[in-house]
């Protein structure tokens, strides 16, 4: 039986993006709600772009076609009040990282309102093919 | 000549173009909470991603919100909420969403109906507004931002 991999933690420079995907329940007449930005188990899961094309996020996906792929620059998520991207591989997904949303339900609802305005859409619902 | 008879006439006109208006503003927000309806029945894991169900009462209680400023504003200060989008948000808890081009406020209502409501706004600029609100009584911070 292989050895799991093991990836090494690295930092994330500023100049660099992370992608995430949006599930297409979170679109209305083809625009993004804010309820996207939301943690699972306290973070929020994206994949560093140096490993991961927004193609390949888009594909880790259970049902790629209800998924479109946003990407948020590093340096962008950082200038928010508080928040950093870090770099937490995982065997399967070397490109894995998270950010850290606050507990705070009013602090989470401004973070969202500027993720909102950070993120681009990568790969839109409608490039599915 | 202008005769009574014609005065009569302009008013009906005047006051039919006002009740058009009032019933296209019900008929917005009412399409919206129709799209929202939807929400409500989105089965656990929707989003293949662990996200839980948003539960009726959720949902009924942001649309009560939404409603009960919207009537405020109207009977108060004759003035027409712009209508938000009703969205899916962290938690279970439902999001209400305005987006204009000289402000936006982001109000979300939770899944648990014993937490406040918690609201952000500002005005792509200096002037903001942020905090928690009892949903079920009506807020003259938020109605007066939702008025600019």
């Amino acid at each position: 039986m292989a050895d799991e991999l093991v990836w090494a933690t690295e930092k994330i420079p500023d100049f660099d993006s992370v992608f995430m995907r949006a599930h297409e329940t979170y679109f209305r007449d083809g625009e993004l709600m804010p309820g996207v930005f939301t943690a699972k188990d306290g973070g929020m899961s994206v994949d560093w772009d140096k490993y991961s094309s927004k193609e390949e996020t888009r594909k880790r996906a259970k049902n790629p076609a209800k998924n479109a792929v946003l990407s948020l620059s590093v340096g962008g998520v950082r200038e928010i009040k508080g928040l950093d991207v870090e770099h937490r591989p995982e065997p399967k997904n070397r490109a894995h990282s998270e950010i850290d949303l606050p507990d705070n339900h009013e602090d989470l609802t401004e973070i969202r309102v500027f993720l909102l305005r950070l993120a681009k859409i990568a790969i839109p619902l409608t490039a599915v093919p | 000549m202008p005769t009574a008879g014609g005065v009569l006439e302009w008013e009906r006109e005047t006051h039919s173009v006002q009740k058009w208006e009032r019933q296209e503003e019900d008929q917005v927000l009412k399409a919206e909470i129709e799209q929202a309806r939807k929400i409500s029945e989105l089965k656990d894991d929707w989003d293949d991603e662990g996200s839980p169900i948003f539960s009726r009462d959720t949902l009924d209680r942001a649309i009560a919100f939404l409603t009960m400023h919207s009537e405020h504003i109207r009977r108060c200060y004759e003035l027409h909420l712009p209508v938000p989008k009703i969205g899916p948000g962290p938690g279970g808890s439902i999001d209400l969403h305005w987006k204009r081009p000289d402000w936006e406020l982001l109000v979300n209502i939770p899944a648990n109906a014993n937490e406040m409501a918690v609201f952000y706004g500002d005005n792509y600029g200096v002037q903001k507004i942020k905090g928690s609100v009892d949903p079920r009584i009506f807020n003259l911070g938020l109605a007066t931002w939702l008025m600019n």
